[in-house]
């Protein structure tokens, strides 16, 4: 977009990050039966998402110390293990900014982003777990039980989502 | 080793792989009893502003769910009527006992024995997104007389215990984590032939069952009998329904009765839960 227009209202981008970080925790307690079954286990990933979306348009925000406290705040609220979302997160910031300046805006761009992300976030969180011995599950089954499905639960999300998100961002823009 | 230390993003990513590793280790040592005051705070305001959002769903699901109570009503007024006979017989039964057994706890002098505990009612506030470890987050804390190892009771059954604690609100680690050092629970079966012992110390997400294994092998367990909790673990008082029995069968070495639950609990879309606090002291 415009990177040479100014930019207002950016506490916008943590109060933004702080909701989706807590609609997350919401949605999969509302939809526990739906997201989790014996076939697959969904995950949304809207704080993810907002990461991606904010670190993408605004790379000259502080999104690295936004990532490590919302992260760590992540970690202590829903898990109690401090730091294993927020380094994810922080590495996705990185590599999000690293990427940005390559790369052309477009919808689908953003989109690939996202599950790129997506399937960086999982798959490390994965491989601290396992290293834990917190899952027994083997690469494989992760694969087709939770990285697949939560990938398409997050297409939708991101189709929903996207747009409302797209207009604070051009309003802040302007 | 001048160069080395010019390189800045070098010592960047060295800090920062050392932080990661201290802070997993802090933090798994350290997460059970007492919980660092600046993640109290940051755990209590992220409950209350997610109180928020899960106050008028829960008012949304509790209407969605009366409308299907009320279409329901006519077969369910018909198996009722069917059962209300037996009903009337058993209160009967169970007032009887109950008088026999007070009686009996005053010849013996017994102040609080296994089987007695207050409850603390909750609402659930959210979920871990992740669903590796299987936790809810609740809005009940230490101010409420929460505590740490406390079991938790949703639906008809037990559905896990306290794992961290906070001022207004608490994390519950689910049964359905499949780690099982982390959530053991001693267990009895209910048969007809007396109690039987064992373990509950798993869960099959594909089947969505818990299984108990330690079981004396010699145990005659029926398919249907009851699973309770037995009180003997030192944390959660006697007599919480677990479950009921679905399969019987050794176990991979054949020293051990192992039995498959159908758990009680509502595990899934739990929107209230019971903390159980036991009145009788811990045995440890």
């Amino acid at each position: 977009m415009v990177q040479n227009r100014s930019l207002h209202h950016t506490y916008f981008i943590p109060v933004m990050l702080y909701l989706l970080l807590i609609l997350d925790g919401f949605l999969i307690n509302a939809f526990s039966g739906q997201f989790v079954s014996e076939a697959y286990i969904l995950v949304p990933h809207l704080a993810l998402f907002g990461f991606v979306l904010f670190s993408y348009y605004f790379p000259k925000q502080p999104m690295q110390l936004y990532a490590v406290v919302f992260g760590l705040l992540f970690d202590s609220y829903y898990t109690g293990i401090l730091g294993i979302y927020a380094v994810a997160f922080a590495v996705v910031v990185y590599f999000v900014k690293k990427m940005q300046k390559y790369l052309t805006e477009n919808v689908f761009v953003l989109a690939l982003l996202f599950i790129v992300a997506i399937v960086m976030v999982d798959s490390f969180v994965f491989g601290f777990y396992s290293l834990m011995e917190i899952t027994q599950l083997d690469f494989s089954a992760f694969a087709s039980e939770r990285l697949g499905p939560t990938v398409v639960l997050n297409i939708v999300l991101f189709i929903v989502i996207y747009y409302p998100l797209f207009k604070l961002v051009s309003w802040m823009y302007d | 080793m001048n160069q080395f230390f010019n390189n800045k993003k070098l010592i960047i990513l060295l800090i920062s792989v050392i932080t990661f590793i201290s802070l997993i280790a802090y933090s798994l040592t350290n997460n059970r009893e007492d919980t660092s005051a600046p993640q109290q705070v940051g755990n209590d305001v992220t409950g209350s502003i997610a109180r928020i959002f899960s106050k008028p769903a829960e008012v949304v699901a509790n209407f969605v769910d009366s409308v299907d109570n009320l279409m329901n009503t006519y077969e369910e007024n018909q198996s009722l009527k069917s059962k209300i006979d037996t009903v009337y017989e058993l209160q009967v039964k169970v007032y009887n006992l109950e008088q026999e057994n007070a009686r009996m706890q005053e010849e013996l002098e017994l102040k609080n024995t296994l089987s007695e505990y207050e409850q603390i009612n909750a609402s659930v506030v959210s979920r871990n997104p992740d669903s590796w470890l299987n936790q809810i987050v609740i809005d009940k804390g230490s101010q409420d007389g929460v505590a740490v190892d406390m079991s938790v009771m949703a639906g008809n059954g037990l559905i896990g215990r306290v794992s961290e604690v906070n001022a207004i609100s608490a994390k519950v680690l689910l049964l359905t984590t499949s780690n099982d050092r982390t959530n053991r629970v001693s267990a009895e079966i209910q048969t007809e032939s007396g109690p039987v012992h064992g373990i509950v110390n798993g869960y099959d997400e594909e089947t969505k069952m818990l299984s108990m294994s330690q079981i004396a092998p010699d145990a005659v367990i029926n398919p249907g009998d009851s699973v309770i909790t037995s009180g003997l673990g030192g944390v959660s008082p006697s007599a919480l329904l677990i479950g009921t029995v679905k399969e019987v069968s050794m176990d991979s070495y054949g020293l051990f009765k192992q039995v498959t639950i159908e758990p009680a609990g509502e595990v899934y879309n739990t929107r209230f839960v019971t903390v159980i606090k036991r009145l009788s002291g811990s045995g440890e």
